[in-house]
């Protein structure tokens, strides 16, 4: 990837950033909520700061394209993440100029340019990180420096003027209730889906004639889909409700919280159990043969042994398995079970798109960093157990 | 004093091990050796019950293993397994102090433990904290020895330990441990298919063929009584001369000297020279006999084909 004198991802995300600046559409103007939009250009909303963001493109274009070793890599990662935090800062000063006193009520909402511009500047970024070899903590801190850029915007107010930060402000309450519901539901699900996942791959570990009665059930819930496991869930969850008093005292019933959590937590066992069985079985026999030669009991071979050399394995399956449950938890929303699917559905069904990217982007953010930081995790374990002293 | 009587194992229709029977002494190096699949691995894990056999019975010191638990059977018995097998997520220093730690040692005699077993083995202080990965196979293979000696166990088994290094670092791994074993005079069992590691160790060797032990007896003997022609063929033809590594011209030169001589015209071999070397200057001297000759120079007697053979012809066995 180095040494090709074009790197094609960064080519791709420059061609795409200057395409983003043309299109017609890069942000949507409608004077109220409820009337049809209006698209603007990157030009024709943004004024001179347009032009930001046609000098970062020549600059990004001139990385790309350098044969010179100063440009590519980690520089050009970095001139991305500026444009990207740029783009983000432009569309709030594009809103700031259409919603002015005369037009209060006037809404702004990020259209295809603005996707396109920073899809593109991601993939500068991604190709200067190619280009730099590999990640690290300067790769991540690249990804955080745009992250930071719009945290600091949204605090201080600068895109306030976009109209889905006035579905927020509209809503203030309910979304962060929700959003803390979302984490909740879907944290809690993996939790326990990883404590039973554990367990059955232990006890599959130890037993193997388990294994094709246990993985039955595990893979049978991976293969129903999520909203079909939801209905199948209603008759039975609806008659233990009804007959059991205590469990409706917990909450439970044919809709809202219950049926999501489970289907979270079966969806959690598949990749947790298989990891965790691959991570018991990959020890090598000639480490456990010592292991029981030294004269350690099973549970200790276990516990000393088997255990600790999984678990990176492991953390990788509930890496997998966090991350779909967090994308998955949106279907909550359509059976009163709370989350950022209560914001999306509202929005589908207002037909208002920035309602839907409201509920969204939490999504997309939490799925990311919970990804980033179990991918951290389990490459911390893998080297500290194997190598580095202590 | 470990005491393995007609142990069998079977696998299905194989048979590892087939009806031996064999008395290692207290305080001996007994070397078990042959062909590969001649069940080498399979008799020495009775030993430890790594293997429960299929018929007949292993005592020590008169107790049954079996009447032990298992666990505590093997703590007491240092084991260094054929493929090293130190635990990767371990150091160095925890992977030495496993038995210890399971035996509940304090830290503190743990770690004087640790230091002192890093000594032993010639191997750096500042390797306590590396890791395995870190090691090369001669390191490795020292601290799995290490690890098996931990807890001072009067028994060590020792399957093919150094069977993962190249034959120099092998050769000096042999004689380090060969000098180690002279101090702390463990009862080793030690596997091997090499003869000439089987030869620099072994105060008796067991040679097995196809589950059976053929014959078990000092290394001397080999020659002299060969149970059947198979133990000629496996030892090869260079086995009396490997012997000669063993002893040095002390232990065979005539004591025919008058007090006062002095070295004749022809060369003299210091006694302490090993008896392969001295036999090699014998032959290259041209000559019957060599003077031989002690630190001070003092001629003490004669070496020659004749000291040899005696050697040979179950002279004393062995230096240790
Ligand atoms: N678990 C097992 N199941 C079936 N057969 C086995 C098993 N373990 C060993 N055997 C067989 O028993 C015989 C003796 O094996 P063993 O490992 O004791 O040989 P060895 O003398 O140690 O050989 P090597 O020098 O190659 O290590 C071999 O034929 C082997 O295939
Ligand atoms: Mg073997």
């Amino acid at each position: 990837m180095t040494d090709s004198p074009l790197d094609k991802v960064t080519m791709l995300g420059v061609l795409l950033f200057g395409f983003a600046l043309a299109v017609p559409a890069f942000v949507t103007y409608r004077p109220s909520r409820i009337v049809r939009g209006e698209p603007l250009s990157a030009l024709e909303s943004a004024g001179p700061a347009f032009w930001a963001l046609v000098a970062l493109l020549l600059v990004m274009a001139l990385a790309a394209t350098s044969r010179g070793s100063v440009l590519r890599g980690m520089p050009t990662a970095l001139v991305g993440a500026v444009a990207a935090a740029t783009v983000v800062w432009v569309v709030g000063l594009a809103a700031q100029g259409l919603v002015t006193s005369e037009a209060p009520y006037a809404r702004v909402s990020l259209s295809a340019g603005f996707w396109l511009a920073l899809f593109g500047a991601y993939l500068v970024v991604v190709g200067g990180l190619r280009g730099y070899g590999g990640a690290g903590s300067a790769a991540l801190s690249v990804g955080i420096m745009p992250l930071a850029s719009v945290a600091v915007m949204l605090v201080a107010g600068h895109l306030d003027d976009l109209s889905i930060m006035r579905e927020f402000f509209n809503r203030r309450g309910s979304f962060l209730s929700e959003l803390s519901t979302h984490v909740t539901l879907s944290f809690s699900a993996v939790g326990a889906g990883t404590v039973i996942g554990l367990i059955l791959a232990f006890v599959i570990f130890r037993y193997v004639a388990t294994e094709r009665y246990l993985f039955f059930f595990v893979n049978l819930f991976q293969t129903i889909p999520t909203l079909s496991f939801l209905g199948l869930l209603m008759a039975p969850l609806a008659f233990l409700a009804a007959r059991y008093a205590f469990l409706r005292g917990f909450g439970i019933s044919a809709i809202g919280w219950a049926p999501a959590f489970i289907v979270l937590f079966a969806y959690t066992l598949l990749p947790v159990t298989s990891n965790a069985l691959a991570g018991f079985r990959i020890v090598e026999p000639r480490v456990l043969e010592a292991a029981r030669g030294m004269g350690m009991t099973g549970n200790q071979v276990f516990w000393r042994i088997q255990l600790p050399l999984a678990l990176p394995v492991i953390v990788s399956g509930v890496r997998t398995a966090l991350t779909q449950a967090i994308g998955n938890t949106i279907l909550a929303g359509l059976i009163g079970g709370g989350g950022m699917g209560t914001i999306i559905f509202l929005g589908l069904a207002q037909a208002a798109p920035d309602l839907i990217l409201l509920g969204t982007i939490p999504v997309v953010i939490l799925a990311l960093v919970a990804d980033y930081a179990m991918k951290g995790l389990s490459e911390m374990l893998s080297r500290s157990l194997l190598r580095g002293s202590q | 004093m470990i005491e393995v009587r007609g142990v069998t194992k079977e696998y299905g229709e194989v048979v590892a091990v087939r009806d031996v029977s064999l008395e290692i002494g207290r305080g001996e190096l007994t070397v078990l050796i042959g062909p590969s699949g001649c069940g080498k691995s399979t008799l020495i894990r009775t030993i430890n019950r790594m293997i429960e056999p299929t018929e007949g019975t292993v005592e020590i010191d008169g107790v049954d293993v079996r009447e032990s638990r298992v666990e505590e059977l093997r703590r007491g018995i240092g084991y260094v397994i054929q493929t090293v097998g130190l635990f990767p997520h371990f150091s160095v220093r925890e992977n030495i102090a496993t038995v210890p730690r399971l035996l509940g040692w304090e830290r503190e005699r743990t770690e004087r433990r640790v230091m002192e077993l890093l000594d032993m083995m010639g191997l750096h202080r500042s390797f306590a904290d590396k890791r395995p990965r870190e090691l090369s196979g001669g390191e490795a293979q020292r601290v799995g020895v290490a690890r098996a000696l931990a807890a001072d166990p009067p028994i060590l088994l020792m399957d093919e330990p150094f069977g993962a290094v190249d034959p120099q670092n092998r050769a000096r791994l042999q004689e380090e441990f060969y000098s180690i074993q002279k101090r702390l005079k463990k009862t080793v069992v030690f596997v091997t298919h090499d003869v000439e590691e089987a030869v620099r160790l072994a105060d008796r060797i067991a040679l097995m063929r196809a589950g059976r032990v053929v014959q078990y007896t000092t290394p001397e003997r080999f020659i002299l009584e060969p149970a059947e022609a198979f133990v000629s063929e496996f030892l090869g033809i260079e086995y009396p001369l490997r012997l000669l590594g063993r002893h040095s011209v002390a232990d065979c030169y005539r004591k025919d000297a008058a007090p006062g001589d002095t070295p004749g015209p022809g060369q003299a071999v210091p006694m302490d020279t090993p008896t392969r070397e001295a036999l090699s200057l014998l032959v290259a001297s041209g000559q019957k006999r060599l003077d031989v000759v002690d630190s001070d120079g003092r001629v003490v007697g004669t070496f020659d084909f004749e000291s040899v053979l005696g050697l040979l012809g179950g002279g004393p066995g062995g230096e240790g």
